[in-house]
């Protein structure tokens, strides 16, 4: 309600020029989270929408472009037991970056995506997001601060329609006290959230889905309207797990081109775990290659898919 | 030292008896994987049946021990496993509770129907002789009921343990738990093997059972009843893992409740206060500080994702000219039910339907925290209660008004549910149901038994006087207490309605279907769990001065633990996520109770309408929405296609299970042909009738689910196709792809978590 009109004008229709996999002139020096990618493929100014992210982080930055990155991830350790899922792993995320975090199962992709959004805590190391340290923070509030999520195996509201997740994601992203509004009975969907809700679901490709509840949906739609929920949430950043399984090739290759949109649009950084190479591909500036919890390689898809240790990694997994 | 260890000898026998228990319990769930709460009822069906074969029919001792233990135990677990647990998926931990708790509340009902009412007295006891002191331990005599429960206590734990530890039924039980699929797939038969347990387990109640009866002067279910609740802190302790643990905080407890008594002033406060709650307070403190219990419900079945996906509600797939039909029947009844009640109505029945209108009020309680919250609570009576003694106590004291009065017992009431939502915040499903029930018998056994709570100031008992009320409310002749408990209902009910449909009762949607996605979506859910409770603590309490008005007295036996389970067995039978469900039940239970009433005693009276209701509550795996709730909904469908052979239901959704369905949702405008999409709710739907009146039809009218009000297609499809969609050349061929996948069949099992 409030921001959409700052973001409407970040919503204009997708472009009709696909941002198919032609990206991969931005390559990325070996400096994670390097600032030169920006320039390269950012058009538009991003210095206003800087602006309002800082803003929405709660933080009274006023320089247009902080120079911190979006997100810092540093010596983040999780253990199960005697399992070391996660193993001091450092990278950063720039602001409207889009990073692949590419691994073999049982990697540590998901258990760091839950140490970077509240679900588990890690054993060491931080997550700063945006200059706000997030240790401690519970997942609600992390999820206020902008980090938005979809899920490995898709967590919908199986009781819900399509546009009622989205209602649900929009006003919990600004809380605030709704007893009463309830007990008036004035908590009916605004005009201009239905229209938010609206815009969301065209952007993901789904439009007039509103009314649908999610129980007729199959997988891979279910994953788009989680996707949606997301970005009903307005992230500055998003982490998508495995987004396309549940998907075919085509589907796979249309919500790439969804994510590239959402990032160059919205500028909203992405950090995507994948198995689907050719979608990382497609949708990445850059990849972080793990292993048994740790990372083995950064640099842009061609780099790192060239680095002998992810052959080796991903062979001994194939083989 | 020698003072301490007097008063600590004669604890371990008591101490055995919990421990015994304990260990049945821990048993039951490592081999089966349900927390038996029907362990109590075996226990006291053996133990009736054993003493009704010895003193009335003249058996022997060992014959009757034969039939009563041997025999009859284990064929009821077997028949509990077959009929029962079996059908519930070993994830579904709330089907597996509810089903207990109705086993729990109907299987004692039962036997004054099957056998009339009995008053059975001392038992006779298996091994050595009650009466005989066989040695002293510190001056403290030993007799044969002591002996026999040390003895046998000793003797099951070794055995059991033996069992577990070091036999491959053991190991297979174990296996068994974690997933009969993946057990059966390395040739074990698994359902047999979770039979074996349940008939041991079931034995082990028996044995139990006869065991304890001599303890207990007249055998009554309510003493086992206790003594379960009193054993599942020793087991809650043992993390439900550990039998020698188990056993161990058993029989400490026991200890520790005799040296208390020792030591502590028999006339303090403290002694009479927490003595008598003494076990009730150990379990409280297992589920505040053990963290393994807040993970016992995470255990999942690695081969779930074999299972189907449950099918879809039914939920508003009726055809619109039926519900506005429907609708105005119950309009219609409710002008009748009301004009009858200022009229003609006999009163004796208008105070029966007066009962019901107080009952619907405080299950209300129970549609908020359990319908709507997704969360077991067995404490709802207790916090009826709260709120009744604060509104007669104001009242006798202060000279307020009872009305007034309630409104303040309803802030007590929900004062209470807070704290019980603070101190049960991490638990879930049977963590959360423990600490209720925990807190339940606290209040029973330490806060309402305190005179200065229960009875007047003068010390009488706290009858509802005419000076508290006005308006003539308890006027004999008069109907204003009808209209009264009428109002406040409505009102109750609007408030309900009003939640769900707006942005909390969304909330509590997103929440029941993924905590997970909640959270990382925004939502505070400590603070909404804790809204939940202290909305349904508040129309508890409501509900409880309602009753008191009803009843003209306040009485703890109107609030007591064993109320607060049936009142879920009874709620979760007739629909525990509709408003319309708590009233049927509210009514129902007043109504059905009257007319037992008319059978003759030997039916059991109140205790067949226990049974009926448990008796439904057991379907509830099958049908969550409650049975009658199903059976509605089935003879809706059968008329509608009488009435309306057009509207086909089964067409009305789009399907999750398996059969792909056309909506393939290519051509967008094929949502709006009515019949291939579920009936859509638009979220705004419920906000487009505007007053609390319309609501309130709605539920009557049977509108459904959480939050859902029905809306008829055709103003979806007008809205649809008045604003054609502004899709851009590029997204055009997404949508269709991504609709596309809505023809596979599969989909993922954690969304319906
Ligand atoms: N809750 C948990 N308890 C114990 N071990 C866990 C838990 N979650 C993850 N693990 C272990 O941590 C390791 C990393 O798991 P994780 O799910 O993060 O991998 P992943 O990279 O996401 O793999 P995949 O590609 O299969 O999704 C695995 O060895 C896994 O077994
Ligand atoms: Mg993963």
């Amino acid at each position: 309600m409030t921001v959409g009109d700052s973001r409407s004008s970040a919503l204009s229709p997708p472009p009709t020029g696909r941002s198919g996999p032609d990206h991969r002139e931005v390559h990325h020096a070996e400096s994670p989270g390097g600032r030169g990618h920006r320039e390269v493929h950012h058009d538009e100014s991003p210095g206003g929408r800087d602006h309002r992210e800082v803003h929405r982080a709660g933080q009274d930055i006023d320089v247009p472009r902080a120079p911190v990155p979006l997100l810092r991830v540093e010596h983040v350790t999780k253990r199960f037991g005697g399992i070391r899922a996660v193993g001091d792993v450092t990278f950063t995320v720039g602001r409207g970056e889009s990073v692949g975090l590419v691994g073999p199962n049982g990697a540590g992709k998901t258990t760091l995506f839950n140490c970077i959004c509240g679900q588990l805590r890690p054993d060491a190391g931080q997550v700063t997001l945006d200059g706000t340290l997030l240790d401690g923070l519970p997942t609600y509030k992390r999820a206020r601060l902008g980090v938005g999520r979809t899920y490995q195996r898709a967590e919908v509201f199986p009781d819900m329609t399509v546009g009622e997740h989205l209602i649900v994601a929009e006003r919990a992203r600004h809380g605030g006290p709704h007893l009463w509004r309830d007990l008036c009975h004035r908590s009916a969907p605004t005009p201009a959230e239905r229209r938010r809700v609206a815009e969301v679901l065209e952007l993901v490709g789904i439009p007039g889905w509103e009314d649908r509840p999610v129980s007729s949906l199959g997988l891979g739609s279910c994953r788009l309207v989680e996707l949606a929920r997301a970005l009903a949430n307005e992230p500055v950043l998003l982490l998508a797990d495995e987004p396309s399984s549940g998907l075919d090739a085509r589907e796979t290759h249309e919500l790439a081109a969804v994510l590239r949109t959402l990032q160059r649009e919205r500028g909203m950084a992405l950090l995507l775990v994948e198995h689907d190479l050719s979608m990382v591909e497609a949708a990445v500036d850059r990849a972080i290659v793990m292993d048994l919890g740790v990372v083995i390689a950064t640099g842009t898809f061609d780099q790192v898919m060239a680095d002998p240790a992810v052959r080796i990694a991903y062979l001994g997994m194939g083989a | 030292m020698e003072h301490l260890l007097g008063f600590a000898i004669p604890g371990i026998p008591y101490g055995c008896t919990y421990a015994i228990v304990a260990v049945g319990l821990v048993l039951t769930y490592q081999a089966t994987g349900v927390f038996n709460f029907a362990f109590g009822a075996q226990a006291y069906t053996s133990a009736f049946v054993f003493t009704k074969l010895v003193q009335n029919d003249g058996f022997p001792v060992w014959l009757a021990f034969l039939a009563a233990v041997v025999v009859l135990a284990p064929l009821l677990g077997l028949a509990f496993d077959r009929f029962l647990f079996r059908k519930i998926p070993s994830t579904n931990t709330t089907a597996k509770l509810v089903t207990g708790l109705a086993l729990f509340v109907g299987v004692p009902a039962l036997l004054p129907v099957l056998f009339g009412n009995q008053n059975l007295y001392a038992s006779p006891s298996i091994v050595f002789n009650p009466d005989t002191v066989y040695f002293r331990v510190l001056g403290n005599p030993i007799n044969g009921i002591d002996l026999a429960t040390v003895v046998v206590t000793a003797a099951v734990l070794v055995a059991l343990v033996a069992l577990m530890r070091f036999t491959n039924l053991g190991l297979q039980m174990r296996g068994a738990v974690e997933s009969r699929r993946l057990v059966e797939l390395d040739g074990v038969n698994a359902g047999s093997v979770v039979a074996t347990a349940w008939a041991v387990s079931s034995l082990m109640a028996g044995l139990a059972g006869v065991l304890l009866a001599p303890v207990y002067g007249q055998l009554q279910a309510q003493d086992y009843a206790t003594l379960l609740v009193g054993a599942f802190a020793a087991a809650a302790w043992a993390t439900l893992r550990s039998m020698p643990l188990a056993a161990l905080v058993g029989i400490l407890t026991g200890v520790a409740d005799t040296v208390l008594q020792g030591y502590l002033p028999s006339s303090s406060t403290l002694s009479s206060a927490v003595l008598p709650s003494l076990p009730f307070i150990v379990l409280m403190a297992a589920l505040l500080l053990v963290p393994g219990l807040r993970r016992l419900d995470d255990a999942t079945d690695p081969l779930a994702s074999v299972d189907p996906p449950p099918p879809p509600t039914t939920a508003t797939s009726r055809a619109p000219q039926l519900s506005r039909i429907i609708q105005v029947a119950w309009y219609v009844l409710l002008g009748a039910f009301v004009i009858s009640m200022l009229s003609w109505m006999p009163k004796t029945w208008e105070s029966v339907f007066n009962s019901g209108l107080a009952f619907s009020t405080i299950f209300l309680s129970i549609t908020l925290i359990t319908g709507m919250g997704g969360q077991l609570s067995l404490s709802q009576a207790t916090l009826a209660g709260v709120g009744a003694f604060t509104a007669a106590q104001l009242a006798s004291h202060l000279g307020l008004d009872m009305l007034a009065g309630a409104v303040a017992g309803a802030v007590l009431a929900a004062a209470v549910a807070v704290v019980l939502a603070l101190a049960s915040l991490r638990l879930k499903g049977l963590g959360l149901a423990l600490m209720t029930v925990a807190a339940a018998l606290f209040f029973d056994n330490s806060i309402f038994t305190q005179r200065s709570i229960t009875a007047t100031s003068s010390g009488q008992a706290l009858n509802i006087r005419t000076s508290w009320i006005g308006l003539g409310v308890l006027d004999p002749n008069g109907h204003a207490l009808f209209v009264v408990e009428m109002l406040v209902l409505v009102l109750c009910v609007a408030g309900v309605l009003l939640v769900r449909s707006g942005t909390i009762g969304r909330y509590l949607t997103a929440m029941r279907g993924s905590e997970t996605a909640a959270a990382g979506i925004g939502i505070n859910l400590t603070w909404q769990r804790i809204l939940i409770f202290a909305l349904s603590g508040t129309v508890a309490g409501i509900g409880g001065t309602m009753l008191a008005l009803q009843q003209q007295t306040v009485d703890a036996l109107q609030f007591n633990y064993q109320l607060s389970l049936a009142f879920v067995v009874i709620v979760v039978t007739t629909g525990v996520s509709t408003v319309e469900g708590a009233i049927q039940a509210g009514i129902g239970f007043a109504v059905i109770e009257q007319l037992l009433s008319y059978l003759p005693a030997r039916f059991g009276g109140n205790s067949l309408a226990f049974v009926l209701f448990a008796a439904g509550a057991l379907t509830y795996a099958a049908h969550p929405e409650g049975i009658l709730e199903f059976q509605k909904r089935r003879w809706t469908l059968r008329f509608e296609h009488l009435l309306f052979p057009g509207h086909d239901p089964n067409l009305a959704f789009a399907t999750p299970n398996g059969t792909p369905t056309t909506a393939d949702g290519s051509d967008p405008s094929i949502l709006s042909s009515p019949g291939r999409v579920r009936e859509p709710r638009s979220p705004t739907g419920s906000q487009q009738r505007g007053t609390a009146p319309s609501v309130l039809s709605d539920a009557l009218a049977g509108a459904g689910l959480a939050g859902r009000h029905g809306n008829g297609p055709s103003t979806h499809a007008g809205r649809r196709d008045s604003e054609p969609s502004i899709r851009d050349e590029s997204t055009q061929p997404a949508e269709t792809d991504a609709a596309s996948t809505n023809v596979h069949p599969q989909r993922s099992d954690d969304d319906r978590r």
